[in-house]
């Protein structure tokens, strides 16, 4: 009866494991560097675009400015972004509820935005705001073309013209 | 990514929050406005009253009242003796399209129907004036305004007297004390204590002295008094015996509370896809305040600077009055607060 020959050396054996978990290890490690990164990324994304919407309200900047005024406010996390991605989609709110009200008035048309002017001196932009996140080694195997972020906001602001 | 979602719930009631201050300082300036339009008017009423003098017929008679005009509509428009008016309601409309432009959670049914109710539990909830309102009056739509009355130029005398500035030097030795006016003091940029001064000149020239107050001795006190007395029983006779009558005269809308608290607040939940949760998402509780600072309501504010509005920190005092308070609401909804068909209808507070 022939038995299966004794492995006669099993020095390295506890190396060749420990690499192989390791390298594991490794991987594990830096895929949650690179996740935290990530959401890093998208708060501050995120605290961005809020700023610019507060500098709007507050009437230091006008809805033209409202993507450089982002860029801006990511400071030091631009490094994680690529600005031509920035896309920046600036509507009507859907409140306005007086001007509405005063826009129904008919011919008195342009007698009705002076007097608006006046009694409803407040102004409301709503923005849809995207750009893409530029993924790290691990990650951009993953998302090849970036990892896309959006968000919306809209806010009010008086007076209309500042 | 619940912190990205707290991040952007947080922002959200901001943002909410400064456009309802928005509106509202919108609204301040429309008091200014009617305020100027009222001076205006009332000015008319002078001339007209002034041109009638040679009339047998009394002032009350020849009065054309053209100015209750203007105030019946201040009354309606900012709610004054109503619990709530039209532009307060605009104030509140306004927060909840911002609200649903902002992801926060909106279940108010849509203004208009008359079989409007308040939703249980509602969000968002909008506190106005929560700090001088209270919490069942804040809920309703108000911009804390009033109508200034006659009586407003009385209140001077009725006031009790502020501590005089005084400055008191007690001598170590004898310990007697020496009393200086604002006057006979001047700033002492090198003394020991802050609010030391030093005194002008004298036997006590260059010597530091303190503020002291209440140093009024009773014979003052009692001469003081005596004054005010005879101002009030002079007013009071020429009143014609009381002053209730310069209650019944109204004058322009100014603020309600003394300083000025013009502030709107937002309560709001924000609704977060979490897989984990049963129901796969959960609501992220946020709040923000904001306040409004200006000049003053005064038709000659007209011109000054439009009312500003800024994000007020919310401290962890107010956090705590704020616990469940989703609850209290719905409990004072079911209970006590007026419906959209009901509330124009109420009889004008006394």
């Amino acid at each position: 009866m022939n038995f299966p020959k004794k492995i006669g050396n099993q020095r390295g054996q506890a190396m060749a494991e420990l690499l192989l978990s390791f390298s594991l290890l490794l991987l594990l490690a830096a895929g949650m560097v690179q996740f935290t990164l990530l959401f890093s990324a998208k708060t501050s994304f995120e605290q961005a675009c809020g700023q610019a919407a507060r500098h709007f309200a507050a009437g230091q900047m006008q809805t033209a400015d409202f993507a450089q005024d982002v860029w801006v406010s990511l400071g030091s996390n631009q490094r994680f972004f690529d600005q031509t991605t920035l896309q920046v989609s600036p509507s009507a709110t859907s409140s306005l509820v007086g001007q509405s009200f005063l826009d129904n008035t008919g011919p008195l048309g342009p007698f009705i935005a002076k007097v608006k002017s006046v009694l409803l001196n407040y102004s409301g932009q709503k923005w849809v705001i995207r750009i893409e996140y530029k993924a790290a080694p691990i990650l951009s195997g993953i998302f090849s073309k970036g990892i896309p972020f959006q968000t919306e906001l809209a806010v009010l602001k008086y007076p209309a013209q500042d | 990514m619940v912190y990205s979602a707290k991040e952007r719930a947080v922002r959200a009631a901001d943002l909410t929050a400064l456009s309802g201050g928005a509106v509202y300082g919108n609204g301040l300036q429309l008091v200014r406005l009617t305020n100027a339009i009222l001076l205006g008017f009332a000015v008319v009423d002078l001339v007209v009253i002034a041109a009638s003098r040679g009339l047998t017929e009394g002032i009350t008679q020849v009065d054309p009242h053209f100015r209750d005009i203007v105030q019946k509509t201040q009354d309606v428009l900012f709610g004054l003796s109503y619990p709530t008016g039209a532009y307060p309601f605009l104030i509140f409309s306004e927060g909840l399209s911002l609200a649903s432009d902002n992801q926060l959670v909106n279940n108010w049914p849509s203004l208009g129907g008359l079989s409007w109710r308040v939703p249980i539990p509602p969000s968002p909830i909008f506190l106005f004036n929560f700090e001088t309102s209270g919490l069942p009056n804040a809920l309703i739509p108000n911009m804390a305004l009033k109508f200034r009355t006659a009586n407003f130029f009385l209140t001077d005398i009725n006031k009790p007297a502020q501590p005089k500035n005084r400055y008191h030097l007690k001598q170590s030795k004898t310990g007697e004390v020496f009393h200086f006016t604002q006057d006979e003091v001047e700033i002492a940029p090198n003394s020991k204590n802050p609010g030391q001064m030093r005194v002008k000149a004298g036997d006590f020239k260059g010597k530091y002295v303190s503020l002291a107050k209440d140093v009024e001795t009773e014979v003052e006190k009692d001469a003081e008094k005596k004054l005010k007395d005879n101002t009030l029983m002079k007013v009071k006779t020429i009143a014609g015996g009381g002053l209730d009558l310069f209650n019944g005269i109204k004058l322009d809308v100014t603020d309600r509370d003394d300083p000025p608290d013009h502030t709107f607040l937002v309560y709001s939940s924000y609704t977060v896809p979490v897989k984990s949760a049963g129901n796969g998402s959960t609501d992220l509780q946020a709040m923000s305040e904001v306040s409004l600072e200006g000049d003053g309501l005064a038709a000659w504010d007209l011109n000054a600077p439009p009312y500003r509005t800024q994000l007020i920190p919310i401290g962890a005092e107010k956090i705590a009055d704020f616990v469940n308070i989703q609850a209290k609401v719905a409990a004072f909804a079911s209970s006590g607060l007026p419906s959209v068909s009901n509330m124009f209808d109420m009889a004008p507070k006394p």
